[in-house]
């Protein structure tokens, strides 16, 4: 690129719309992005999945400034003096495409970046091939501004910039409902927990098709011989045969660097979190042991707690092992959070690994919770469990009819060695799943 | 600065038909032109606008022929070529009101292709030659009707075109600045072919060598502007000589 290719990049450039495109992207990436920033805080790998979450807001914000961007030739009629210079038409639009390209990545990597500072001071984990999802959905707003260009240029109208943006935000999000079309749009519809991540044939499939569509609606756009576009589009539609050919299923990998526990143990307490998560554990250590020790004095009691990130399979857990949604009490900014905007605390979280025991081990409910339940008394004890572990004689939302006593309040009135024998008992039941020993279980409680 | 790169005929143009349907803008016409300045005179509607369009390689006759600088307009290359050599200053002039002058002109300095170590000295002298040197970091939104059009003729000639194409150059320019457009006319058209498209007779007899006058889509004079006063009818109003020989050729084409 000589000198004067480059004045005439910087020109278009601040004086077109990239400046107000900058603006709305990063600020737009910003707002969607920390509106959920628990799902991501403190891990590399859903930071990046997050960033390709909100693409279905920057797409259609790119789409909308390439357009118009694409149309102010049309609007200031200096299509006359333009068709009579020698430089190839495609070299013009080339540079408005770039122009809007390079102000949407700036926007990406801008809010990217404000995420950063969420994820880089605390994380335990480095991550495994994010860079790659991050690289994709630049190349997915290098499209979204080729798709803007097409457009604007062959559709004249000053409405073309917003309902070109409007009808992107629409085919993404019918593109995100089906399993195997998600994949051709750059958009996820979700973070994973970060122990998941996508193999390299994926995003570089993804690669292929988006950079294919891009070159082709460059092509389409602007070259003297339009054919040419074909051969872009060729790749870009070799490339997604595969995206779509397969399933959802299997497509994510497991991590097991990011699932590896990272343990304390301290008095016989153990107290295990992911990897990934790890950046917690200072944290939850101390309300997590004080969990444990509640069950001290229990016939097989709870000695450990892990990370339900950190394991393959709740039902392999080992012996006397709590199974607990430790994300569930991830804050905005990766803290451990006292209390989650859902109202979760460690006690509601470790009652709900109390009762999962039961719905682990003896599936009450066979796989169907529509289904009335085969005992009864597995549910209920279950539940007794649960608010024994949360240890309030009247929890909130729980509500009992008046001149009634719930069976897990009748628990908690009893001496507490009586109570601790119960749960031993319950522990047990939940290991045989024998129906008759929960109702001798909630015959006690009556 | 320049040395003139052509040799034979700037501009050709043989039994040149453009219609628009059922409407004929150009019938049959002829013209040749060399280094000089033009005058293309002619009542509104004439068709000097889509001569104009044909001449800068916008638009395509509908029978006919059109050799600019003796290269082939239906070749490519030698289209490309064509459009290196050109400079043109469409009647209704587009233009991106966010660029700053120098931006506007180093922009087109890019699209007409002229060497990158060329373009700095280019724009500046382009700039200052239609006196806009002390504006040249303003926005063309700030520029007055006047300044627009000299914005315009400094994007047309900073390639130092050997074919110059300037349709109404002189609407919303005023008197002082009409002079000064003028003597720029004579200096480009020292070494350049310079045609001037206007209805106005008096933009003709200052700084033209010769004129064509065109009437319903044909060529009715050739000559210079003294001719064309010659031809006048004592009978015809008009201010100067020259009007009434407008005037006079303009009743014997509609006649003849
Ligand atoms: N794009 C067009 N479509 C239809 N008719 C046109 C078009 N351009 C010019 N004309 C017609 O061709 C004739 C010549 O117009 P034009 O070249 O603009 O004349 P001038 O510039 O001398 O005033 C007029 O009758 C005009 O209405
Ligand atoms: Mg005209």
């Amino acid at each position: 690129m000589d000198r004067t290719t480059r004045r005439a990049f910087r020109t278009d450039l601040v004086r077109g719309v990239a400046p107000v495109a900058i603006l709305a992207i990063t600020g737009a990436g910003i707002a969607t992005l920390f509106n959920d920033s628990e799902r991501w805080a403190g891990r590399w790998g859903p930071l990046m999945e997050y960033a390709r979450v909100i693409m279905i807001v920057l797409v259609p914000l790119a789409v909308a400034a390439a357009a118009w961007q694409a149309g102010r030739d049309r609007r200031r009629r200096t299509d006359e003096l333009l068709g009579t210079t020698p430089r190839p038409s495609w070299q013009h639009v080339a540079l408005g495409w770039a122009g809007v390209t390079l102000a949407a990545v700036l926007g990406l990597v801008l809010a990217w970046l404000a995420g950063v500072a969420l994820v880089a001071p605390i994380a335990t984990y480095s991550g495994r091939g994010w860079w790659w999802g991050l690289a994709v959905g630049a190349l997915a707003l290098a499209a979204a501004s080729a798709l803007g260009t097409a457009v604007g240029r062959l559709v004249p109208g000053r409405l073309v910039a917003p309902l070109a943006g409007i009808g992107a935000y629409v085919l993404l999000g019918i593109g995100t409902y089906s399993d195997r079309l998600t994949w051709l749009t750059p958009s996820f519809s979700g973070a994973t927990d970060g122990t998941r991540y996508l193999p390299g044939w994926v995003h570089v499939s993804q690669a292929l098709w988006l950079a294919g569509l891009a070159a082709a609606l460059v092509l389409l756009a602007a070259a003297r011989h339009r054919w040419l576009a074909a051969i872009p589009a060729l790749v870009a539609v070799t490339a997604a045969v595969p995206l779509v050919a397969t399933d959802d299923e299997g497509r994510w990998r497991v991590d097991h660097t990011a699932m590896a526990p990272v343990c304390t143990d301290e008095g016989g307490l153990e107290v295990c979190l992911a990897r990934v998560n790890a950046f917690l554990l200072d944290a939850a250590e101390e309300p997590v042991r004080e969990q444990l020790a509640r069950w001290d004095g229990v016939d097989g009691g709870f000695v450990r707690a892990v990370d339900r990130v950190s394991i393959d399979d709740a039902a392999l857990a080992p012996e006397r092992t709590a199974v607990l949604e430790v994300a569930h009490l991830m804050s905005w900014n990766g803290e451990w959070s006292e209390e989650s905007e859902h109202g979760e605390r460690i006690e509601t979280v470790f009652a709900q690994a109390a009762a999962d025991l039961v719905y682990r081990n003896c599936r009450p409910y066979a796989g169907d919770v529509t289904a009335e339940p085969a005992h009864t008394s597995m549910i209920w004890a279950a539940e007794a469990a649960h608010y024994w572990t949360i240890g309030e004689t009247t929890p909130l939302g729980v509500v009992v009819e008046d001149g009634e006593t719930a069976p897990f309040q009748v628990l908690l009135s009893r001496p507490e060695a009586e109570q601790k024998d119960w749960l031993g008992r319950y522990l047990a039941a939940a290991h045989t799943c024998e129906p008759a020993a929960f109702d001798a279980l909630m015959e006690e409680l009556r | 600065m320049s040395t003139p790169t052509v040799i034979g005929t700037h501009v050709e143009v043989r039994d040149l038909v453009v219609r628009f349907g059922k409407r004929t803008a150009l019938d049959g016409l002829d013209l040749t032109l060399d280094t000089g300045v033009h005058g293309l005179l002619g009542p509104n509607g004439a068709g000097k606008t889509t001569l104009m369009r044909l001449l800068a390689t916008v638009a395509k006759p509908t029978s006919g022929t059109v050799s600019l600088l003796d290269h082939d307009l239906r070749d490519h290359r030698q289209l490309r070529r064509v459009r290196r050599r050109l400079g043109y200053l469409p009647q209704h002039f587009g233009y991106y009101p966010r660029f700053t002058v120098r931006e506007f002109v180093e922009y087109f300095a890019w699209l007409k292709e002229v060497p990158a170590d060329r373009v700095p000295t280019a724009v500046d002298r382009a700039i200052e030659r239609v006196g806009l040197l002390d504006r040249a970091d303003d926005k063309l939104k700030k520029l007055s009707g006047g300044m627009l059009r000299r914005a315009g003729i400094a994007q047309a000639i900073v390639n130092d075109p050997d074919i110059l194409l300037f349709d109404e150059p002189t609407a919303g320019l005023d008197p002082e600045q009409r002079v000064e457009f003028r003597e720029l006319l004579r200096a480009i058209g020292v070494d350049a072919c310079v045609l001037v498209a206007t209805h106005l007779v008096e933009d003709v007899t200052a700084a033209c060598t010769d004129v064509t006058l065109v009437n319903g889509g044909r060529s009715v004079f050739r000559g210079t502007p003294e001719e064309l006063a010659a031809a006048a009818d004592d009978s015809v109003g008009g201010d100067s000589p020259i009007e009434r020989g407008y005037t006079t050729v303009l009743r014997a084409a509609r006649q003849g």
